[in-house]
């Protein structure tokens, strides 16, 4: 667990989590990780998280103990996420993810009394759950405000064991692109354009493949799809299609270029 | 942070008021003005006539704003309290970087519109206006701010006819039509729910999505028809 890399402008306070809430969170020996947007907004200070909604990772046996305690007026704990209506018909909407390791928690960040998912981690579960391109902006965003924070070295190991060493290695080129150079190391690129190359199937071709790829692909127009970063593309013997806008909004909207 | 966004938009729309200059908030806040906006922004964008631009830049001087060009907009920055407040303003045209697809301001009267959730009444596009724009550019962000003026009560209904009229005086019922059957794949493909999931971190709902794409597939109709009416008129 770690305090002293925080950079001094994240509170709890900046969050917007009711007070009963975090006093809860505060209070409780039971570990958890604040997750997904909420903790990605501690980090970056970018994107705001959507209102109501909550997520924490907690360790899988103890689920029953967090719907029990979470279950209050205007507060709900879901396992599955909920659906938007649910979201706006409560206070707050806690969604539970049962991932929680030991090691994972070690790594922890305490802003004041909660605990965080370290960024490193938080970055690979945001390209894991990524399913347009929000979640790409805001792991970008993470990694540009921690840049001298991040253990690299963890996050390339981390990233070859769980699959996802091409998406973080063409996430990390692209930000050296938009960005600059000194937010992403050069050797964490290369370590990570070393890890062998998937099959080539359409989730693996492109990157990502998302709605402008599946509707070119269904037209049965390929040849319509264009690599947005046609060079870092070659690199990782895959179509690059995150719209150039993605990143270059985060990097505009931090002032970092 | 949203609310010293809000107080320095107050600030700069009274200014305006003040000094007779017409300035239109667009993005995300103007939606959130007709009551539709399901998430948070710290985004303010602004839109001004040319015309208009050199007293709007002397009200953002006065407030202390550093401004700077960019290709298709202006930026203007400040800090305030240790937080870096950051205005978009487009000028003459809302321009999508992407596509190039640009809504221009001719078109539009200021309206103002109180919102339930804001202290004041922010000057605005006509909700055809914001829909036409949010439509061009299509982000994940847009996509989801679509989908909530499609299917939420919100301060007023969209009016498929007032925006087919938008979209002509514009002269963009072409990319306007071609955007609303990129917005019918996106809800037929099922890649609406992985946007929003993506930026909501919740599913939408089945209801939502059903009454979303009836709502898109009328307007597509709409525009098909009323593209047979003006050619069969023009002849």
């Amino acid at each position: 667990m770690t305090q002293e890399n925080v950079p001094p402008a994240m509170s709890p306070a900046g969050c917007a989590l009711p007070p009963e809430m975090i006093a809860l969170l505060a209070a409780t020996s039971e570990p958890y990780l604040i997750t997904g947007t909420v903790a990605a907004f501690q980090y970056h200070r970018w994107l705001s998280p959507p209102p109501g909604l909550l997520a924490l990772k907690v360790h899988a046996s103890a689920l029953g103990d967090w719907e029990q305690m979470l279950a209050r007026d205007g507060v709900r704990a879901f396992t599955s996420p909920p659906s938007q209506r649910d979201v706006e018909a409560l206070d707050l909407a806690v969604v539970l993810d049962p991932t929680l390791t030991p090691a994972l928690y070690a790594r922890r960040r305490m802003v004041g009394s909660l605990s965080y998912e370290a960024p490193e981690d938080l970055v690979l579960t945001l390209l894991a759950r990524s399913r347009g391109e929000t979640s790409i902006a805001e792991a970008a965003a993470i990694l540009i405000t921690q840049h001298e924070q991040i253990d690299w070295d963890y996050l390339a190991e981390r990233a070859i064991a769980s699959g996802q060493a091409r998406p973080l290695g063409i996430l990390g080129e692209i930000i050296r692109r938009e960005a600059g150079t000194r937010y992403v190391p050069t050797e964490f690129v290369t370590r990570l354009r070393r890890t062998p190359a998937f099959p080539a199937t359409d989730e693996t071709r492109y990157y990502p493949l998302n709605w402008r790829v599946k509707y070119a692909l269904r037209r049965n127009r390929p040849e319509r799809i264009r690599s947005t970063y046609p060079d870092i593309s070659a690199h990782w013997n895959v179509t690059v299609t995150l719209p150039r806008h993605v990143i270059a909004k985060v990097v505009a909207d931090l002032r970092v270029a | 942070m949203e609310e010293i966004l809000l107080r320095e938009l107050v600030a700069i729309i009274e200014a305006c008021r003040q000094c007779g200059v017409p300035v239109y908030v667009i993005g995300a806040y103007s939606v959130r003005a007709y009551g539709y906006l399901l998430r948070h922004s710290l985004d303010l964008d602004l839109a001004v006539t040319s015309q208009d631009w050199p007293a709007l830049a002397e009200v953002l001087r006065g407030r202390g704003f550093v401004i700077e060009q960019r290709p298709l907009w202006v930026r203007a920055t400040r800090t305030v309290e240790g937080h870096l407040v950051a205005l978009d303003i487009a000028i003459d045209r809302v321009t999508d970087l992407d596509t190039a697809y640009s809504y221009p301001l001719r078109v539009e009267e200021v309206v103002t519109v109180q919102s339930p959730d804001l202290p004041f009444p922010m000057p605005v596009f006509s909700l055809e206006g914001v829909f036409i724009s949010k439509l061009l550019a299509l982000r994940d962000n847009d996509v989801v701010d679509l989908l909530a003026i499609l299917t939420r009560p919100g301060v007023r209904k969209l009016s498929p006819g007032e925006l087919w009229l938008k979209a002509q005086q514009a002269g963009l019922e072409d990319a306007v039509s071609s955007r609303l059957e990129e917005l019918e794949t996106i809800l037929v493909s099922g890649e609406a729910e992985a946007i929003w999931f993506d930026r909501m971190g919740s599913l939408l709902d089945d209801t939502d999505c059903r009454v979303a794409l009836t709502r898109v597939r009328e307007l597509i109709q709409l525009f098909e028809n009323a593209a047979v009416n003006t050619e069969a008129s023009e002849r």
